[in-house]
C-alpha cells in the first residue's frame, strides 16, 4: 500500500500540474478538495481520467466520488480493491 | 504594449541588444509569471495562455485602463500545444478517456475567453483566426469599432505558439518561412480626440487587401505618408520577392525596415511588426539592425538617427492577403 500511495501522489502531481509540490508535501489523509490541497471540480474530472487510464477503473456511480476522492489514502484504498491493471 | 517572443520577454532589450539565433527555429523565452498570474491559476494554463496573460496584463498596467470595453484576439493556430496533446491522447486512449483540461483549452478562442475571465470583462470578445492575417483582422475590428463609437477601447492581441512538430510540418507547408519562432503581443487601442502623453503612437489606418493588383497596391502608398516601410522580410526569396515587387513598383524610394530577422516567422509575426514600429516611434529612433537595405553602408545607418514621424507596416500572407497599418508618432518633431 505504501508503494501505491507514493506512486499515486506522483501521478496526481503530474496529472494536475502541481508544479510546486512533491509527494512528501501531500499527507496521506489530507483533504484533497476544499481547505486541504485545494483541488476543484475540474481536478476531480482529471482524477477520474487518471483512475481509468492507469488502473482500468471506471467510476460507475459518480456519487461515490466524494468518498473515494477524499484523500490520497482513500483513493489508494479504492484502487487496491477495484484495480483492473 | 508588451511582447513575449524569442527576445527578452516583456522588455525592450531587443531594441539595442537583440538576441541572435543560429538555429532556424527557436521557442519563445518564457516570462516570469510572478506578480502577473496566481500560482493556483497558472498550473492549469499552457504556455501560450501564460504568455497571453503576461502580455495582456503588462499592456493594461501601462495604460490607465483596467477593464477594456472589448477583447479582440488574433491567432493563426490557437492553443497548438494542447491540441497536439489532446489528439495524441485521442489516438492512444480513444474517445472515452480524455483529459478535460486539454479539451477545454485546445480551442482558438480559449485565449480571448481566458483573458475575459481573469479581467472579469464581459463585453465584446472576438477571435480572428486567418493564418498570417489574423492580427490585422483583430486590429481592423478594433479600429472600426472605436472609430464608429461601438467601443471606447479594446485589448488587441495576437498569440501563436510553434511546437517542434509544427515547425517540422511548416517546413513543407510554408516554404516562404525562414527563422521560425513564437509570438505573443498585446496592446491597448484607445479612441481619443487628441493624443495623450501616455500614448505610444497613433494608428492612422488599417487596411487588408485580398489579391490586390500590384498597381492597385502601389496606389496605396505615397512618399509623404509612407517614407518608412516596415516589411515582413525574412531573407527567404519565396517571401521577400513579393515585397521586392512592391518596392520596385512604387514611384519613390522608401527607407525599408525589417523585424523578422530577430523575432522570427509565425502567424502572429505581423503583430510584432506593429509592436516594433510603435516602439521606434515611441523612442524616436531606429535601431540600425532593423534597416532592411543596410548592407554595411554607413549612409544607411545614419538614416537611423532621424526622428521618424510615420511608419507603415506592410505584411503579406502567402502573397495573396496584404495588410497595411499606418502608425504616426504622437511625440513632437
Amino acid at each position: 500500500m505504501e508503494n501505491l500511495i507514493l506512486q499515486l501522489k506522483n501521478q496526481i502531481i503530474e496529472a494536475l500540474n502541481l508544479e510546486d509540490m512533491t509527494a512528501a508535501d501531500i499527507d496521506d489523509n489530507e483533504a484533497l478538495f476544499g481547505d486541504g490541497i485545494g483541488l476543484d471540480s475540474i481536478d476531480a474530472l482529471e482524477l477520474i481520467v487518471l483512475l481509468e487510464r492507469e488502473y482500468g477503473i471506471k467510476l460507475a456511480n459518480p456519487a461515490e466520488g466524494k468518498e473515494i476522492f477524499k484523500s490520497v489514502a482513500s483513493i489508494a484504498d479504492y484502487i487496491s480493491r477495484n484495480r483492473k491493471k | 504594449m508588451a511582447q513575449v517572443s524569442c527576445q527578452q520577454p516583456l522588455s525592450d532589450e531587443w531594441f539595442d541588444s537583440p538576441r541572435l539565433y543560429e538555429e532556424m527555429y527557436a521557442r519563445a523565452v518564457e516570462p516570469d509569471t510572478r506578480g502577473l498570474i496566481l500560482p493556483s491559476e497558472a498550473r492549469r494554463m499552457s504556455r501560450i495562455l501564460k504568455r497571453t496573460v503576461c502580455t495582456s496584463i503588462t499592456a493594461l498596467n501601462s495604460s490607465a485602463i483596467d477593464h477594456p470595453d472589448g477583447i479582440i484576439t488574433g491567432t493563426g493556430m490557437g492553443c497548438m500545444e494542447n491540441s497536439e496533446k489532446f489528439l495524441i491522447d485521442l489516438s492512444r486512449f480513444g474517445e472515452n478517456c480524455l483529459k478535460p483540461t486539454l479539451f477545454m483549452q485546445s480551442t482558438h478562442n480559449t485565449i480571448g475567453s481566458l483573458i475575459a475571465i481573469i479581467l472579469k470583462c464581459h463585453g465584446y470578445n472576438n477571435t480572428y483566426s486567418h493564418k498570417g492575417i489574423s492580427f490585422e483582422s483583430a486590429l481592423l475590428d478594433a479600429w472600426l469599432q472605436i472609430r464608429s463609437g461601438g467601443l471606447r477601447n479594446a485589448l488587441v492581441g495576437s498569440h501563436d505558439e510553434v511546437t517542434p512538430f509544427m515547425d517540422l510540418v511548416m517546413e513543407s507547408t510554408h516554404p516562404e518561412y525562414s527563422f521560425v519562432s513564437e509570438a505573443s503581443v498585446a496592446m491597448i487601442a484607445i479612441g481619443r480626440d487628441a493624443p495623450d502623453e501616455s500614448d505610444i503612437c497613433e494608428i492612422e489606418s488599417v487596411r487588408i487587401l485580398h489579391r490586390p493588383d500590384i498597381a492597385d497596391l502601389c496606389r496605396m502608398f505615397d512618399a509623404d505618408h509612407d517614407s518608412l516601410l516596415m516589411l515582413g522580410l525574412n531573407g527567404n526569396p519565396h517571401n521577400d520577392s513579393h515585397y521586392s515587387q512592391l518596392t520596385e513598383s512604387i514611384d519613390y524610394a522608401p527607407l525599408l525596415l525589417r523585424y523578422r530577422h530577430i523575432f522570427g516567422d509565425n502567424f502572429s509575426a505581423p503583430a510584432v511588426g506593429v509592436y516594433a514600429a510603435a516602439k521606434i516611434l515611441e523612442k524616436g529612433r531606429i535601431p540600425c539592425h532593423m534597416l532592411a537595405n543596410d548592407d554595411g553602408n554607413p549612409t544607411d545607418c545614419r538614416a537611423s538617427n532621424r526622428h521618424p514621424q510615420r511608419i507603415t507596416v506592410v505584411n503579406h500572407c502567402d502573397g495573396s492577403n496584404w495588410s497595411i497599418v499606418r502608425l504616426k508618432s504622437v511625440k513632437p518633431n
